[in-house]
């Protein structure tokens, strides 16, 4: 069993944002939502999250599922550090601080537990909001762009690390960029966005395993020149 | 940066040495203890004061005053500002008594005092009225500068009502309410011994200060204004010590 979405209506004043939208997502699986910037791709996913509610349309399968969300910043507490940080969201945090150490070494922040987000760079609180996800129970990650801003060499070791992590822990993921080559290391679907009112424009499946990928190879180029034209069309 | 360092305490320490000199000046023209005593005449006196047999007394009950007022206001201060924080209802209900409270001159509150309360419960009663204003008011302010997503990242975490308020809310207005607390104090200690001088409880800086006035005994007046200063001095150094260790966060 799948998630799905079914018939979903959002719109803000007169902006009719979705409109009997409908969407699925495979379980375990990273899906990736590429889509141009303000086209309701962050609605969408504080939709999944419950933080917004639509106006109408139903959302199966989503209820049972406890969720993480990386944002597009951080959102770290200033006042606790990067071990505090991870263990603020665990319910139970005694047994749970074995997986927030084991997490804050996955994300090669070992040695920096004990420092607060004002002495970390942007791309190490990115990383503490990444192992905070993971150190979460969850079923299901919301990615909102969190690699925004950063630079390419970061944005990789980021990628990588994340991926490798994954690796270990499938969880289903949902990640919404308007990076192309963000898309094509990490999903397993790809769909496009199209705005006002969103509607699905083209969604491709991509069926190598996501460390042996060389996004510079042609069949990779042929796919990106795909989602180059569903994304300008 | 150790360099500007010592540059500006010397800066500052030159302002001190000119107030002394233009002191010592006035005091040469003017040639009367009665009108200005020399600086170092009341130094000396300043230090004996240290040595007299009620200076406990009197400092200590000035002290309590200030502690109990302080108490109070940052009690009622910090929890009526969590309300009206987060319920603009109760804001604009607690809104216009601030107002009053803070432009209402002390002098007359103190007028008013001195018909409805005891000699020694004015000075309090003067400190709660001009301190709590400021306390509450920040205390507002934290509430409102509180970051909605990180309220949002923890509500989506599922985190519970009672550790957002305890580790989201509460550490982000701290540093409000110390710097409230700052403002509170300094304008507090003032409040309190004008409240003491004309009250005239049994022990008081404003006390002494009031009855040394009323002798000419101008060193003795200028002696306790300088413990006045210091232990404004000793309460502000206490309040950023405690700041350091609450705020630990800020680099």
């Amino acid at each position: 069993m799948g998630l799905q979405i079914n018939n979903l209506c959002k719109s803000y004043g007169d902006l009719l944002l979705f409109s009997n939208f409908n969407m699925d997502f495979a379980e375990g699986s990273i899906t990736c939502i590429l889509g141009p910037s303000g086209g309701g791709k962050t609605t969408l996913l504080n939709m999944i999250a419950g933080v917004v509610k639509p106006d109408s349309g139903s959302m199966e399968g989503f209820n049972s599922k406890v969720l993480s969300y990386i944002f597009q910043d951080p959102r770290l507490l200033p006042w606790k550090t990067v071990r505090g940080n991870i263990e603020f969201v665990l319910p139970h945090s005694e047994r749970e601080a074995a997986a927030a150490n084991n997490l804050i070494k996955l994300v090669e922040l070992d040695g920096f537990a004990d420092y607060y987000p004002s002495q970390l760079s942007g791309g190490m609180r990115q990383r503490v909001s990444i192992a905070r996800a993971f150190a979460y129970p969850s079923d299901l990650i919301l990615m909102d762009e969190p690699l925004k801003g950063l630079d390419v060499k970061l944005k990789m070791s980021l990628l990588r690390s994340f991926i490798k992590i994954w690796q270990g822990d499938r969880r289903t993921v949902i990640f919404v960029t308007h990076d192309v080559d963000e898309a094509l290391m990490l999903g397993d679907s790809i769909i496009v966005l199209g705005n006002q009112p969103v509607a699905i424009k083209a969604r491709i499946g991509i069926d190598i395993k996501k460390h042996l990928r060389d996004i510079g190879s042609d069949y990779f180029q042929n796919l990106r020149a795909e989602l180059h034209n569903a994304l300008n069309d | 940066m150790k360099i500007s360092t010592n540059r500006y305490k010397i800066i500052s320490l030159a302002a001190v040495l000119i107030m002394l000199f233009l002191w010592k000046g006035l005091a040469l023209y003017f040639d009367s203890d009665f009108i200005l005593p020399h600086p170092e005449r009341t130094l000396v006196k300043t230090l004996s004061l240290f040595g007299e047999g009620q200076f406990l007394l009197i400092v200590g009950a000035t002290v309590l005053r200030g502690v109990l007022g302080f108490a109070i206001s940052l009690i009622f201060g910090v929890v009526l500002g969590i309300f009206a924080g987060v319920s603009r209802d109760f804001n604009a209900f607690l809104k216009p008594i601030l107002v009053v409270l803070r432009s209402t001159p002390v002098i007359a509150i103190i007028l008013l005092a001195l018909i409805w309360l005891n000699a020694s419960s004015v000075p309090i009663f003067i400190a709660i009225l001009t301190m709590f204003p400021f306390i509450c008011t920040n205390t507002i302010d934290g509430i409102r500068s509180v970051d909605k997503q990180l309220v949002e990242m923890a509500w989506v975490y599922k985190v519970s009502r009672f550790r957002i308020a305890k580790e989201v809310y509460l550490p982000a207005i701290m540093p409000f309410i110390i710097s409230g607390a700052s403002s509170a104090m300094g304008i507090g200690w003032r409040a309190i011994i004008i409240g003491e001088v004309l009250s005239q409880p049994r022990y008081g800086i404003g006390t002494v200060m009031q009855s040394a006035q009323t002798f000419l005994n101008v060193d003795a007046v200028i002696a306790w204004t300088i413990i006045a200063v210091l232990l404004s001095y000793v309460f502000e150094r206490i309040i950023r010590l405690a700041e350091k260790r609450i705020v630990v966060w800020r680099d």
